[in-house]
């Protein structure tokens, strides 16, 4: 395992590379989720790079600009910025391992980024693998809202008068910037309500295997013809701390996305 | 000044992960150094990536910093022979502090803990002369008499008389009842973190000594755990009558939970730590014109 930093010395992207421990001709670029959601993800992206490199793929793990151990602010996170740094990334996979398949696994608002990277068809990139994607941007930011207030109130509500619920109710714009402790840009919150992201996954130019939540699956039946959807092996709630038995990784999840990732590579 | 961020890899057999900070174009080697291991389980970014913000801040001030894994923890792993947890983490701490010295020419050490990095911190004060500072956010609990009258009064304040004695009641109960099997082992995982408060007079013995040893140690607690810690002097009371009471600094900042969930927070307890670290700075100083006075 080999950590470094990558791209351009005004956009420097944290990598880490992963060679593989047999002959071939694939490599895997992992791409982490959302801000704190990179706590949750950590441990499962780096089992599922060392489970592939022992399968004979070359894998390569990165943050993108403005997110974990990359240069930049919170707030310097963006969705545009983020797909170039797909694009890097890929770059330097393609370069560092000398493959010619390539596999792209995003997950959640990582899987959106390679979805919008995608369409950039950059050469070798021949499959996606989609884990947990936001579908409702909206919905998500909300979610991250509800979550945030919630935990205002249960950890400094105990002595004083904190009310953040009550404040978010009453103001529609407040606890909009910033979800547990990451600054939130307008142009992050922009990218993610826009775009029907839905609608988005039917005409991917590359062909993709979509890891869903069960529920999420019927809703997009008929929708998404270039992908495979497939249910989850176990629920993870994403945006939650590390659970408190300190279980950091999510096994059978875990398992499912070496075997995609190895059959998208085949 | 802009800083730079590096990725390091260092430890025996390369096992250890982390990410050097330093202000870019500084020369001569520094007075000091920051160490910022892991809090908890969260791997070197840190809560919320509160790690990150800290050592550019800190690197900017001309601290470099290296925020890093211990062993078994992020992408740092175990190597060698088995030892107790308390041993592969002052080994961790160990080995990052030789990387510091390697790369920056830093021969003397701060180091800034949150929660079981905090007892980390406290713990490698204790056995390596190299560290000067200790910052420690949230761990080390001691109660004087006041903590629960105080904590029962402000509670009351916020959801009345008779849901606060109930409440403390409960948990009363909670902490008298006999843990079950499957609660013990749900703790498992943090249990290689050996992150549980010394006893306090071990502590009360080892912060005598790091205090005449000259070591600078800031005790910061936070507002997730009032009824630990409930008001601004508690430390005080806990400890009245101990010298070394007069000669630490401890601050009550009720308003940072623990996790540091809001940029608020973060903000302040990061001008907290460069307010203590700029002491070391000042030092510098102050000893560059000692040296050049006649």
């Amino acid at each position: 395992m080999t950590p470094l930093y990558i791209g351009t010395p005004n956009r420097r992207l944290y990598a880490c590379l992963h060679p593989a421990e047999a002959t071939g001709s694939a490599a895997v670029l992992l791409c982490p989720p959302f801000g704190f959601e990179m706590v949750r993800a950590h441990r499962l992206l780096r089992v599922l790079a060392e489970r592939l490199a022992r399968n004979g793929i070359a894998v390569m793990r990165f943050d993108p600009y403005g997110a974990g151990d990359s240069l930049g602010n919170d707030e310097q996170l963006d969705l545009a910025g983020w797909q170039s740094d797909v694009l890097t990334a890929h770059e330097h996979l393609a370069a560092w391992s000398g493959r010619s398949r390539i596999v792209w696994m995003g997950l959640r608002l990582g899987a959106n980024a390679c979805m919008l990277a995608a369409s950039a068809a950059p050469p070798a990139l021949r499959r996606l693998v989609l884990c947990e994607p936001i579908l409702d941007g909206a919905a998500y930011l909300d979610e991250l809202r509800r979550r945030h207030v919630a935990m205002l109130d249960a950890e400094l509500g105990q002595m004083a008068h904190i009310d953040a619920a009550g404040r978010a109710a009453r103001d529609p714009e407040a606890f909009r910037d910033e979800a547990f402790g990451i600054a939130i840009s307008g142009a992050l919150r922009r990218e993610l309500i826009e775009p029907d992201w839905r609608a988005l996954l039917g005409p991917l130019a590359t062909q993709a295997s979509v890891v869903l939540d069960e529920a999420a699956i019927p809703g997009l039946k008929g929708r998404a013809e270039s992908a495979r959807l497939l249910a989850a092996a176990e629920p993870v709630d994403w945006p939650a701390d590390i659970p408190e038995d300190g279980t950091l990784l999510p096994g059978k999840l875990a398992a499912q996305l070496t075997r995609e990732i190895t059959d998208a590579c085949a | 000044m802009p800083v730079r961020e590096e990725a390091q890899v260092f430890g025996p057999e390369g096992s250890h992960v982390g990410i050097l900070t330093q202000r870019e174009g500084d020369g001569a080697a520094p007075q000091v150094a920051c160490l910022i291991p892991n809090a908890g389980l969260i791997y070197r970014i840190g809560p919320h990536r509160f790690s990150v913000k800290l050592a550019r801040a800190l690197a900017e001030d001309g601290i470099p910093t290296l925020r890093f894994d211990l062993a078994g923890v992020g992408d740092s792993k175990y190597v060698g022979e088995s030892s107790s947890a308390r041993e592969r983490i002052l080994a961790s701490m160990r080995c990052a502090f030789d990387e510091l010295e390697r790369t920056t020419g830093a021969r003397r050490f701060i180091v800034m803990g949150i929660c079981s990095g905090a007892v980390n911190a406290y713990r490698i004060a204790c056995v390596d002369e190299r560290v000067v500072g200790a910052f420690m956010y949230d761990k080390f609990y001691y109660r004087s008499r006041w903590t629960t009258p105080v904590y029962l009064a402000k509670r009351a304040r916020v959801v009345g008389p008779a849901r606060a004695v109930v409440a403390a009641l409960r948990a009363l109960g909670r902490r008298l009842r006999p843990k079950a099997q499957g609660e013990e082992a749900s703790t498992a995982a943090f249990a290689n973190l050996d992150a549980e408060n010394p006893p306090k007079d071990e502590f009360v013995a080892d912060v005598n000594k790091l205090v005449g040893r000259g070591v600078r140690l800031e005790f910061v607690y936070g507002g997730s755990f009032p009824a630990y810690y409930s008001y601004a002097e508690q430390f005080r009371d806990a400890f009245a009558g101990e010298p070394f009471v007069a000669k630490v600094e401890y601050r009550h900042l009720p308003m940072l939970d623990h996790m540091l969930s809001s940029l608020a927070a973060q903000r302040t307890l990061q001008s907290a730590v460069l307010e203590w670290a700029a002491g070391f700075a000042r030092r510098r100083a102050a000893g560059e014109r000692h040296l050049e006075a006649p």
